[in-house]
């Protein structure tokens, strides 16, 4: 996915990506790792509370 | 009566095949030493002498026309910006263009990679980077850096189109050897070969082969028309495709084993499935892969090393050769031909082991994933196991007895049922060494050229 965007033009743009993201129970830590060597900059567990990815966009944007 | 003469000067062996029009037959062949670095021309007439004699009489050709991987064929630089995007497309088209890829980098290039193009006598960098609309900065770093360095090799701009006119800048500022072409990559995962090639080919024919010593030829014939391997790709899609009512073989692969690389060519789309999903970048339908570190004499030594300590001690075990010490002796000497029976077993599994290494890096993956919607077959490069034709040329396989056994080893062998090899192929062999010549032939008489390749290109068991 980072890849796409570095050659897109848009590399520093910031990916999230949560909820349902794989298939049946898997170890959380491991899903983490595979999606941010994806270039995702965040992963969200199913059920994270939509307030904490905003206050991590919000951190993330410097304001 | 129209005959013509084609010419393949290749890096040991000059190869001349004259052919009669009105016929469409093959008149003669002849071979000679290349003796580029003296002098071309000497080879060239010890070869035409020796087909005059076949021919019985004096011929006048109406076309003579050249081919060439003489002088270390064409070194190409491709450089891009993500490894399996814009640096991959690069790679693809270099290839698809007949050249070795001898240097590949990705990103920003820092000033000792740079010194390495000069060092290692690149001939063309093709540069990309960035999908149209998008990144421009590295492609521009990387021209900067090329330029600070003084370096006079042509460049191809093959990279997103809207730096177009700062390359073009640059290209002045810095009194570069510059040319632009198409963007290899203009939508991301899509490949665009063609206006790349093009340009690569225009700067070898009109400067490289200069630069090698290779245009004196051109005093005695027409003019050299492509490099080697992209003849071999033109007369492999002619084959495969057919010429008007003149059907070709359907989808097929080529193996072309030499003393220093294996080269290996796919005629076939990706996939006739339905139920996969393609991933990466667009494959060509027409793919040419090179491997350097392949080859039965000067590349023999990276043979072993695409093998474990544990491999060898067992093909030592298993058939009493001592791979180290036979590849170390076909290095030293690199016009060794076999003598006894033990020197033609062990090239034959030298070569078995180039073509097993060369298609397992040439064909495509699958791999199982789990998804929503159950378990989905991801497809990574080319599926061949469909192909139906896997033919061999190149001097190892045609002299070998054993071709039939050589070509075997780029089905699946071992049953890796991940590489998409070809599953049930039958094999042929370019017995007459025509593949080259033919690609050239084609480009005046395609469908004469696709009945002598169907004549001259034999099963084998």
């Amino acid at each position: 996915m980072r890849a796409k965007c570095i050659e897109s033009g848009i590399g520093d743009v910031l990916l999230y990506v949560g909820g349902n993201i794989v298939v049946g129970k898997q170890d959380f830590q491991e899903v983490r790792e595979r999606f941010v060597k994806m270039g995702f900059n965040r992963v969200y567990p199913p059920g994270t509370p939509i307030d904490e990815a905003l206050s991590d966009i919000r951190r993330d944007l410097g304001e | 009566m129209a005959n013509y003469l084609m010419i393949d000067f290749g890096s040991t062996f000059t190869k001349l095949v004259a052919v009669d029009r009105d016929r469409g037959v093959i008149l003669a062949t002849a071979i000679a030493p290349t003796t580029v670095t003296t002098d071309i021309r000497t080879g060239y007439k010890a070869a035409l002498a020796d087909l005059e004699q076949a021919i019985g009489r004096p011929t006048v050709f109406e076309r003579i026309v050249a081919c060439s991987s003489a002088a270390g064929g064409l070194k190409m630089c491709a450089i891009g910006l993500v490894e399996e995007l814009t640096v991959e497309a690069a790679k693809r088209v270099c290839l698809g263009a007949g050249a070795k890829v001898d240097l590949v980098f990705a990103h920003h290039c820092t000033k000792a990679e740079i010194r390495q193009i000069v060092d290692m006598k690149i001939d063309i960098i093709l540069l990309a980077g960035g999908a149209d609309g998008g990144n421009t900065e590295c492609a521009l770093f990387n021209l900067n850096l090329i330029g600070e360095a003084g370096i006079s090799i042509p460049i191809v701009y093959a990279g997103n189109k809207s730096a177009q006119d700062e390359v073009l800048e640059l290209y002045t500022r810095y009194h570069l050897d510059g040319h632009i072409a198409e963007n290899v990559m203009p939508k991301i995962n899509q490949l665009n070969v063609k206006s790349a090639r093009d340009a690569i080919r225009d700067i070898f024919l009109k400067r490289i082969i200069a630069a090698k010593g290779i245009k004196k030829i051109e005093e005695e014939i027409d003019e050299v028309v492509l490099p080697t391997p992209e003849a071999v790709l033109v007369a492999s899609e002619l084959l495969s495709k057919g010429y008007m009512n003149e059907p070709g073989l359907g989808e097929l692969c080529v193996v072309d084993i030499g003393g220093a690389t294996t080269d290996m060519y796919s005629v076939c789309h990706s996939t006739k499935r339905s139920d996969v999903i393609l991933r990466g970048l667009e494959e060509p339908y027409a793919k040419r892969t090179v491997e350097g570190d392949l080859g039965l004499r000067w590349s023999a030594p990276g043979i072993v090393k695409a093998l474990t300590e544990e491999e060898i001690k067992m093909i030592a075990l298993d058939t009493g050769v001592d791979l180290k010490a036979e590849t170390d002796r076909r290095f030293a000497d690199v016009s060794f031909l076999p003598e006894t029976a033990h020197d033609e077993q062990v090239d034959k599994m030298l070569a078995e082991m180039c073509a097993y290494k060369a298609m397992s890096r040439h064909a495509g993956r699958m791999e199982e994933v789990y998804t929503p919607l159950g378990i989905v077959q991801n497809q990574t490069g080319k599926d061949l196991s469909d192909v139906k034709t896997v033919i061999g040329t190149g001097g190892p396989i045609i002299r070998s007895r054993f071709a039939g056994s050589i070509l075997a080893k780029t089905s699946n062998v071992f049953h890796q049922s991940a590489e998409l090899r070809p599953a049930k192929p039958d094999y042929y062999v370019d017995q007459d060494y025509l593949m080259a010549s033919m690609g050239l032939y084609a480009k005046f008489d395609p469908l004469g050229a696709l009945r002598i390749m169907k004549q001259h290109i034999v099963s084998v068991k």
